[in-house]
């Protein structure tokens, strides 16, 4: 035996991959919870005895005292029956999280808070972090300690009498008994017990629960405790297929709700046949896996229900359970696409409507909801009192403007064929959320909050709080009781219908109503030059999102100076412009602008949903496909300089690419690919291992190429040709993983869109292109023409229906600058010999012909798939407005109505109304005031795509007789745009969801406290890597819906 | 007997490559450790003998892989505190093991020289020369980070270790014939020779030698390649590895940012594999495929990146999940388990083929896990797949059911720095390599068994 020493041992501590750091041994408070069940604790009148006692006691005690509760609602000063006298400070909540990696339970306790406690001068009152105490379960062990409970336990619940708290253990297939009473006692007396579970005849029942809720069976208030836990408690076997109801008294299974292999749900015995799966064990069937639970006692209506979730199969169950808490129908929801459920939730009984106040129980329609939380990464949500169907939460708003019937949302069936088309790239049916976090948890709750006027943080109604894996709780209208229920023809701005529709993402927009009116000597006046609302004095200073959606600055044109003269930035397409008619002068203002007529700003900005909180758009004239940044701080479309592989034969080049992303970067054929080469610039750091930038000296482009090091001798020579080049090609087929490219031709900017009628006409555009650099008036415009010679002809690899002025030549030097002549045509790039191109090359794609539109957030969007052969085409069930060009021609459109998508872009004619120079008659000379306002009937396109819808004016411009601007050159279809000329403006204000408390590490849980409370259940490790102070695996976060911006962290 | 001074297997002088030898001294960490053990080594001498490991022993094991027909486990010992003059690459007969474990479950059968420990009474501890098989072992450099295997076709593999004390990538041939490791034409518990240590790029006058720290490794059958991320400098390394010809290093590239990189892993094995690259230093995950270009030598083309950004981390920002540590895919490559230390996590992929035909890699399940975690392997044993995670500072294994969301099935304390794990499916084992105590630990995964995710037999351990 070699000896070792201790130290080298030290040594290597930190010698295996990067282990820099050792645990430090401490006891956390909590560590991984995933539920959490609540107790009440306190005074209670013994209706028996009459003494006053202390003691757990129903859910009920507390929660008729406490604040926010629904019962607390509706009688300010309730206090239960018979325990009248007994003040809010003798009551206590008690909250514990089950914690399975380590088997334990923390359990934390407050002091009730009531209406009488409230501070007249400040209102009602709200928990504070100090208010809570993180109960401490053995006092001679340093450190707050937990209270094992059992072998992984998985789920948490409260008895119906109070008295105890029982968890579902997946390591020893049992349940644990808490006795409440002894954990706040501390005594000498047992607090956990072992509560093993039994069929009806009582054979061991062995299977691993998933899941725990209990009834609520209205255990009167001033009862003893009994030596048992009472009630029937549900509990999910996934590998058993079932759903045991389990006397808690006994631990037997006393029926079952039994699942069958395609989901399909019965009532049935408690004589389940389960596999084992603690101790001895027997093999899993597959089938369907209950795995989620959720029951709600509807003391309005009288019912209680439970609904379950089955893992893999798409499919909600209710079951109604009797009086005595026994299962005593089943129904079922299919849901949409092959999904699972993960969780579920159940809500009340709910009125739908009213913008009052919590209103159940006045008129309207009832309706009940399950929320689910599918595998798919949506929340699904099936209307389970009247309709039994899933509801389509995705339906695109364009189609809801004229319905004023508010019970026509409810529940918009899934598939019915009178719901309409959903909104572009919905994935399901279900509420989905922004950005690649998943849904984890959901909960439902009443609020009562109400406001007068809507308010992101006033709650009154029914919601859903959606835990989401990154680590924020988001909120769900279900029925927002402080609002309209339709859209509000008087009102469209605070009625935006993704704000007043069930089952939508609640937004976080103050003064969503705000309009650019203001009130000023007691006359209301509006201000044209306004780009944004003035915020209202009852707005939050910390408020992130008020007024709706606008870009925030007029868009911008930006151009090269190489190309236009910025005297003459007119003759650019623009963003179409209409009148604000103010109260001190009226001006042309962008249709997406603050200040933009209301009619047309609510047209510019259709589903306020879709729109990010802020995004930055551009419309860049062939621009690239893709917008990531250089940094690699966005993901979006991929890189916008790519690396692949180019194969060159039978005349042909083409880009190969193994990752296959064409389809996925919305190449079409006729678009533009550019071998990059290397920037000499950057030395070879862009060339790989062996290779040199190497810039040829007959360039004239500073562009150079990766060649090996050791063929330098002769590649240059040999490939001299493709060197010098723009090597810049046209796409003709377009695989996923494949770009068949061909030589693409030098042609004219300015040959008319409708095609050239003659080599005449190409070269006297030819010196109108040359003047659009001048700035000088055309009077007074002296450019020579162009040394360079157009022919009017068809050009097979851009546009093969129109002629278009294509560059001819004779010799090279008859072409521009990184152009050759070949067959008697300059071209952008040739195809070289396959030494010239065989290692790795960057290139970038751009696309041809048109602007592509790229956001900030939502990248290009474009309806391009791979079909079975794997060639890049257009999806035949993409939505119309899945579109990311902008061309300068397209069909006429067929209507001007919201829901008129196609053809899309389509041509319109249109009224402009813009500033023009104002000049003295006969002269280039501006009069005093230098500019008329104009209305003029123009040709533009209209680009609508599922976040905005624009014109664009003026695609082409007729050129300009005498001046600059005066719009009288006669010429036809001619643009002036030019490669990377762009559009660009900044939409702010726009959809924030709705979220509880602050972001977290990773919930495992949401969960309803009796008192309305929301309790999100952090299983995460917020800091991983702190080992000397705080040392946290988890914690609890409460959240009130009274006050959703505020959050009581327990750690 | 002859006394010589001690010859280390991780050569220090002109052997090593020239970027190692450059990232040794920008390292100050490894820079001091090597100065601490040069000391050591001038201190003192000792025999040839007295310093070649013992082909019986495993000592500081830091990566375990099992052949693809579940007959034989091969595991690296690092030699981390290099008490010997080499690390080692040894063979554990499966079916021995099998054949113990079944016999210490059904009726507590303890063989010839194991004991039952008295604080773990569920597990067989025995010495691992019981199961290793005799002369399948090679010796490698110091400090191996991973192993992974290549099917050669046949019931013969290769196999590739990243050696960062070299650094090289050693590789080695595996004969299911003569149940034996070739690398070399020595005898014994040979040394693998230069031959079978890949340090320097191939193809060039001045060759390039492998970058630094070389940490996981990935090894494509069908296209006859492997991967090797390293822990420095975003740097991912490329060998061409023909089934019927000699393995060759033909490329290293950037991923543009100067980060660590760890798990590395491939989609679906072929021509047009995607390949998965984490770091430890950021959220990112890198793509990138091997393109063999007429002509020339295969070389990595980057496929982009996308962020792990849906997983919590507590900042008001939402997710952000580096620090990864770990990936392997399922489903023929339509699914991926992500393992992250921040925040600790475990992320199960939907790596399916969207309709444009790249990847969805959207998160489908996602488990808070403990800290530390070093690795992932997955395996589906009847009831259902679970990942299995190595905790180094727990010594544990979470055991995650990804299904329904995920969620952590079970923790089984398996020994002092668990620090990799493969699974055997077809005996419904896991082994798990414990860096600290010297040990393999084997981890009943049979849902069936009484015992199912604990350990039931230990091999070695110092402890």
């Amino acid at each position: 035996m070699k000896s070792r020493s201790l130290f080298a041992l030290a040594v290597v501590a930190t010698a295996a991959c990067g282990e820099t750091g050792t645990e430090v041994s401490v006891t956390r408070r909590f560590d991984n919870p995933v539920d959490v069940a609540f107790g009440c604790y306190g005074a209670m009148k013994r209706t028996d005895t009459g003494e006053s006692v202390q003691t757990p006691q129903p859910l009920a005690s507390c929660r008729i005292r406490a604040i926010g509760s629904p019962a607390f609602a509706s009688d300010a000063i309730d206090v239960p029956p018979g325990q009248e006298g007994i003040a809010n400070s003798a009551m206590f909540w008690y909250t514990a999280a089950v914690q399975p990696t380590t088997g334990t339970i923390t359990v934390a306790y407050t002091k009730l808070l009531g209406l009488a406690d409230a501070d007249v001068a400040t209102g009602v009152p709200e928990y504070g972090e100090r208010d809570f105490t993180v109960d401490d379960a053995d006092r001679y062990i340093p450190g707050h300690n937990a209270l094992a409970v059992g072998a992984t336990p998985i789920a948490i619940d409260t008895d119906t009498a109070g008295c105890h708290l029982l968890t579902a253990n997946a390591g020893s297939c049992d349940l644990s008994v808490i006795d409440l009473l002894q954990v706040v006692a501390k005594g000498d007396a047992p607090i956990v017990s072992e509560l093993p579970l039994t069929t009806a005849s009582g054979a061991p029942l062995l299977a691993r629960p998933a899941a725990l809720a209990a009834t609520d069976l209205a255990s009167p208030i001033g009862a003893a405790c009994p030596a048992t836990p009472v009630g029937i408690h549900y509990v999910a076997y996934p590998d058993c297929h079932a759903v045991a109801a389990i006397d808690a008294a006994t631990g037997r299974a006393v029926a079952s709700i039994r699942f069958a292999a395609d989901g399909t749900a019965t009532v049935g015995d408690g004589e389940l046949s389960c596999p084992r799966e603690c101790g001895d064990r027997d093999p899993i069937v597959d089938g369907a896996r209950p795995t989620s639970l959720d029951i709600v006692r509807d003391e309005r209506v009288g019912t209680q229900k439970l609904a379950i979730g089955v893992a893999n199969r798409p499919v909600v169950t209710v079951v109604t359970l009797a009086a005595t808490g026994l299962p005593a129908t089943v129904s079922q929801v299919d849901l949409d696409g092959d999904v699972g459920v993960t969780d579920v939730a159940l809500s009340a009984q709910i009125t739908m409507g009213g913008n009052g106040g919590l209103n159940d129980g006045d008129s309207g329609t009832d309706a009940q909801f399950v929320y689910a939380v599918a595998s798919d990464g949506t929340v699904r949500v099936a209307e389970v009192l009247v309709a039994n169907r899933e509801c389509d939460t995705q339906v695109d708003p364009r189609y809801l403007l004229t319905e004023n019937d508010s019970d026509a949302f409810i529940c918009m069936a899934v598939g019915d064929p009178a719901t309409p088309p959903r909104r572009a790239g919905a994935r399901s049916p279900g509420v989905e959320f922004a950005g690649p976090a998943r849904p984890v948890a959901v909960a439902i709750g009443a609020a009562n909050n109400t406001s007068i006027t809507e308010r992101p943080e006033r709650l009154a109604g029914h919601f859903a709080y959606v835990s989401l894996s990154n680590g924020f709780t988001v909120v769900v209208n279900i029925d927002d009781d402080n609002i309209d229920d339709t859209r509000v023809a008087s009102d469209p701005l605070a009625t935006q219908l993704p704000l007043v529709l069930p089952h939508q993402i609640r937004d976080s927009g103050f003064a969503r109503n705000a309009d650019n009116l203001f009130e000023e000597d007691m006359v209301q006046r509006r201000d044209c030059a306004a780009l944004s609302p003035s915020p209202p004095s009852d707005v939050p200073s910390s408020a992130l999102v008020i007024g709706g959606p606008h870009a925030d600055a007029n868009p911008v044109r930006i151009f090269s100076g190489a190309s236009l003269a910025s005297e003459k930035s007119y003759a650019l397409p623009a963003v179409h412009q209409s009148l604000c008619v103010g109260t001190d002068a009226s001006v042309p203002v962008p249709d997406t602008n603050f200040s933009a007529p209301l009619d047309v700003r609510l047209a510019t900005y259709p589903d306020w949903h879709a729109l990010g909180f802020e995004e930055d758009w551009q419309f860049v004239w062939e621009g690239l496909l893709s917008n990531d940044r250089t940094d690699g701080s966005q993901a979006l479309d991929g890189p916008q300089v790519r690396t692949g592989l180019v194969d060159i034969g039978g005349g042909g080049i083409s880009v190969v690419d193994p990752s296959a992303p064409f389809c996925a970067a919305g190449v079409e054929p006729r678009d533009i690919v550019t071998l990059r080469g290397c920037d000499p610039a950057r030395g070879d750091a862009q060339c790989g291992l062996g290779e040199t930038c190497f810039v040829h000296p007959d360039a004239t482009i500073a562009t150079g190429a990766c060649l090996p090091k050791d063929k330098l001798d002769t590649l240059p020579g040999l490939c001299r040709d493709y060197l010098v080049s723009l090597r810049r090609y046209a796409v003709v087929d377009a695989l996923a993983g494949r770009l068949t490219l061909r030589e693409r031709k030098r042609e004219l900017r300015t040959t008319p869109v409708t095609g050239c009628t003659s080599n005449q006409q190409c070269q006297d555009l030819a010196l109108y292109d040359a003047q659009l650099v001048s700035p000088d008036h055309p009077v007074d415009d002296d450019t020579a023409a162009p040394n360079r010679t157009y022919a009017c002809e068809p050009d097979t690899f851009r546009t093969p229906a129109l002629n278009r002025c294509v560059m001819t030549c004779q010799s090279d030097d008859q072409c521009d600058a990184g152009t050759l002549c070949r067959a008697g045509h300059c071209i952008e790039g040739i195809v070289p010999a396959a030494e010239c191109a065989s290692g790795l090359q960057r290139y970038d794609l751009r696309a041809a012909d048109a602007f592509v539109a790229i956001g900030s957030r939502s990248g290009y969007l474009h309806p391009f798939i791979a079909d079975s052969a794997g060639r890049c085409v257009k999806d035949p069930a993409a939505s119309p407005l899945l579109v990311g060009r902008v061309p300068l021609t397209a069909p006429p459109c067929t209507g001007t109505g919201p829901t008129d998508l196609t053809p899309n872009p389509c041509s319109e004619t249109i009224d402009q109304v813009e500033k023009q120079p104002d000049y003295k008659p006969g002269t280039c000379e501006l009069t005093t005031a230098g500019t008329k306002l104009v209305t003029r009937t123009t040709r533009g396109i209209r680009f609508q795509n599922p976040l905005l819808r624009l014109t664009f004016v003026d695609p082409t411009y007729p050129g300009d007789a005498m001046c600059r601007d005066d719009r009288a050159g006669g010429l036809v279809d001619v643009p002036t745009v030019h490669r990377d000329a762009s559009i660009q403006f900044r939409i702010v204000d726009g959809f924030l969801p709705r979220t509880m408390g602050d972001a977290i590490a990773q919930p495992t849980n949401v969960v309803r406290a009796p008192d309305g409370a929301i309790w999100v259940v952090d299983g995460g490790d917020t800091q991983p890597t702190n080992n000397s102070s705080t040392n946290v695996r988890g914690q609890l976060v409460r959240v009130s819906p009274r006050a959703p911006d505020g959050a009581v962290h327990l750690q | 007997m002859t006394v010589r001074p001690v010859t280390q297997a991780t050569p220090a002088g002109s052997r090593r490559s020239k970027l190692a030898a450059m990232d040794l001294v920008r390292s100050s960490r490894w820079s001091s450790r090597w100065a601490l053990l040069a000391a050591g080594v001038v201190a003192c001498t000792a025999s040839e003998s007295e310093v070649r490991p013992d082909p019986d022993r495993i000592f500081y094991p830091t990566a375990v892989t099992v052949a693809p027909d579940d007959s034989v486990a091969f595991v690296v010992s690092a030699n981390s505190d290099l008490t010997y003059d080499s690390g080692t690459v040894q063979v554990v007969d499966l079916a021995v093991v099998e054949q113990v474990v079944a016999a210490w479950k059904s009726n507590r059968t303890v063989p010839a020289g194991c004991s039952v420990p008295t604080d773990a009474t569920e597990t067989l501890a025995c010495p691992e020369a019981d199961f290793l098989i005799d002369g399948a072992g090679v010796r490698i450099g110091n400090f191996a980070s991973a192993v992974t295997t290549q099917d050669l076709g046949g019931g013969k593999l290769r196999l590739l270790v990243p050696v960062r004390g070299d650094p090289s990538i050693t590789w080695m041939d595996w004969d299911p014939a003569t149940r034996a490791l070739a690398c070399s034409t020595g005898q014994g518990f040979p040394l693998c020779d230069d031959e079978h240590r890949l340090v320097e790029l191939t193809g060039f006058d001045d060759p390039p030698g492998l970058p630094s720290e070389p940490y996981g490794v990935f090894a494509d059958s069908l296209g006859q390649f492997a991967v090797v991320s390293h822990f420095a400098n975003g740097i991912i390394s490329l060998i061409d590895s023909p089934a019927a010809g000699v393995p060759s290093l033909v490329d290293a590239r950037s991923i543009g940012l100067s980060v660590g990189m760890s798990g590395i892993a491939g989609r679906k094995a072929g021509a047009d594999d995607l390949l998965y690259a984490q770091s430890v230093d950021t959220d990112r995950v890198f793509l990138f495929t091997v393109a063999r270009p007429a002509g020339r030598q295969p070389s990595l083309v980057s496929g982009g990146f996308f962020f792990q950004n849906a997983v919590g981390s507590g900042s008001d920002s939402g997710g952000t999940a580096d620090d990864s540590r770990g990936i392997v895919f399922r489903d023929g490559g339509d699914r991926a388990f992500f393992v992250n230390r921040m925040p600790p996590a475990l992320q199960e992929y939907d790596t399916s083929l969207g309709p444009t035909g790249v990847p969805v890699n959207r998160v489908i399940a996602s488990t808070d896990i403990c800290r530390q975690a070093t690795s992932v392997t997955a395996a589906e044993t009847g009831a259902g797949e679970r990942a299995y995670v190595t905790c180094y500072g727990d010594g544990q294994v979470y055991v995650v059911d990804p299904r329904a969301g995920g969620a952590v099935a079970a923790t089984t304390l398996t020994g002092r720095g668990p620090i990799a794990s493969a699974a055997v499916p077809s005996r419904g084992l896991l082994l798990v390599a414990n860096f600290l105590d010297d040990s393999l630990a084997v981890v009943d995964i049979d849902p069936t068994s009484p015992v199912a995710y604990r350990v039931v037999l230990r091999l070695g351990g110092n402890s």
